[in-house]
């Protein structure tokens, strides 16, 4: 055992050193401290990232998953429209083996016409003989009149001739006047012809523009063989600039893509029950056609409101953040890093403006 | 803004020059909308998070900028969840439009075989 002093000097030492270990256990307490928020912040902004993430892909594939739907929907009733107008062409094709029957029969029933025609045409002939023989006689006797007629004839002609120069000229002057007249007609007529002319053209201008604003490229076979439809469209009142129009013109796509020759099906003379049959099916075809544009029209409008929602969200914060940020980096940093800074924040500010007046990537039109 | 004046100023930015090359690329190329717009957006914020922390300032703890990003979350929850329940009804409604003209086109088919159109 040393004296009091060497024990006095023990302690001091092992206090330094439980000291010294204290503070080194308080230093790493600290860091693990420091660590565990730092890692609890960045997991908060990790998280955050990962869900705008999630929210962003799968609303974009509920969007994808509601125009594949739609898409299905519309081809659907395409196909559905085609089977109606299928069937109604099956009923056509029906009325025209019946049309030829009768057509058999008619010319059956003209030959045995013909033959009775011929057998009159026989006893007339034999009556025409002696009809003949009759005149023979009565021509003879007309010589006798007609010498005694050629003499007066004569005489009452060269005294017409005289009077028809007269009434030749007035006439003529009659003539011309009347032929003036019919020069004006002719001209009023022609220039409603020219007016005509360019309605129509105008007529087949707008047509043209629906078709193409339908989807079909003007140059191509289909728009062409659609144009010969058109006519038979407009013949049954159809506007084509209107949506029924529109629908109706879709349908003859369809039907064209499909080999059907529309303007055959829908021209004069085809069955009333068949074009009846196209009438209705374009009724319906518009109509499920015009909802589906709607809903679609609705899930874009929920999609753009939700990215608009997420923009707006993210800019406040954004805006806020960076701020908060840029204060005490004016405090701590080189002035180097604070410009670049600055400069980083002002290209974002107008990277939002520009983003602000730019088209969305889905329209509704 | 227009494409030329796009790629100016990300060429004038203090973006790196990599992600400069890669930017002036897609304006060249691509659509300039809303969602194109997003993704620079969002490609300049990581740029400035980076430049934040490269010069020592880092705020991530301090529970009013976690309260502020917390009330960013909660906000885009509601949308979203707002979004999910339009697009189940839209959903829906096409079902019901499909069975509808399936229904109108049987009925069309069913009297053009009767003879019953007028």
């Amino acid at each position: 055992m040393g004296t009091a002093r060497e024990r006095g000097e023990e302690i001091v030492d092992k206090t330094k050193d439980l000291v010294g270990s204290a503070v080194e256990g308080a230093k790493n307490l600290g860091r693990t401290a420091i660590e565990a928020a730092k890692e609890a912040g960045n997991s908060l902004l990790e998280r955050g990232r990962e869900f705008m993430k999630g929210v962003g892909e799968k609303a974009k594939a509920k969007f994808n998953a509601l125009k594949e739907s739609l898409s299905g929907a519309a081809g659907f009733c395409k196909e559905k429209a085609l089977d109606a107008l299928y069937t109604a062409i099956g009923g056509t094709a029906n009325s025209a083996e019946k049309g030829v029957d009768f057509a058999k029969k008619d010319i059956a029933q003209t030959v045995d016409d013909a033959k009775r025609g011929v057998d009159f045409a026989k006893k007339d002939v034999a009556q025409t003989v002696e009809d003949a023989k009759a005149a023979a006689e009565a021509v003879k006797s007309g010589a006798k009149t007609g010498a005694r007629a050629v003499k007066t004839g004569a005489q009452v002609a060269a005294f017409a001739g005289v009077m028809a120069v007269g009434v030749g000229a007035e006439l003529t002057i009659r003539a011309a006047a009347k032929g003036v007249e019919l020069g004006k007609l002719g001209l009023e007529a022609g220039k409603k012809g020219v007016e005509t002319v360019i309605k129509e053209g105008g007529a087949v201008i707008e047509v043209a523009k629906a078709i193409a604003e339908v989807g079909y490229d003007l140059a191509s076979e289909q728009a062409k063989k659609m144009m010969e439809a058109s006519v038979n469209l407009a013949k049954r009142g159809y506007d084509l600039t209107s949506e029924k129009g529109k629908a109706a013109l879709k349908t003859c796509g369809a039907m064209i893509d499909k080999g059907v020759d529309v303007a055959v099906f829908l021209a004069e003379g085809a069955t009333e029950k068949a074009v009846a049959a196209f009438d209705k099916t374009v009724e319906i075809y518009g109509k499920a056609e015009g909802k589906v544009k709607e809903i679609f029209g609705k899930g874009v409008e929920a999609y753009n409101a939700l990215k608009d929602t997420i923009r707006s969200a993210k800019d406040s914060f954004s805006a806020y953040w960076n701020r908060h940020r840029l204060l005490k980096a004016e405090l701590q940093s080189t002035k180097e890093e604070v410009a670049a800074l600055r400069q980083l924040l002002e290209a974002r500010g107008l990277l939002e403006t520009a983003r602000n007046e730019a088209p969305a990537s889905e329209s509704a039109a | 803004m227009t494409r030329e004046e796009l790629k100016t100023l990300v060429e004038g930015s203090p973006l790196e020059t990599g992600m400069k090359n890669e930017w002036i690329k897609r304006i060249e190329s691509e659509e300039l909308t809303k969602e194109f717009y997003d993704e620079l957006i969002d490609a300049v914020q990581a740029n400035i998070d980076q430049e934040f922390a490269k010069a020592g300032v880092s705020d991530e703890n301090d529970p009013e900028v976690k309260e502020k990003y917390q009330g960013m979350l909660d906000q885009i929850k509601v949308a979203n969840d707002k979004y999910n329940a339009t697009m189940e009804d839209l959903s829906k409604q096409t079902a019901q439009v499909q069975a509808g003209a399936d229904k109108d086109f049987s009925q069309l088919t069913a009297d053009i075989v009767k003879g019953n159109l007028p």
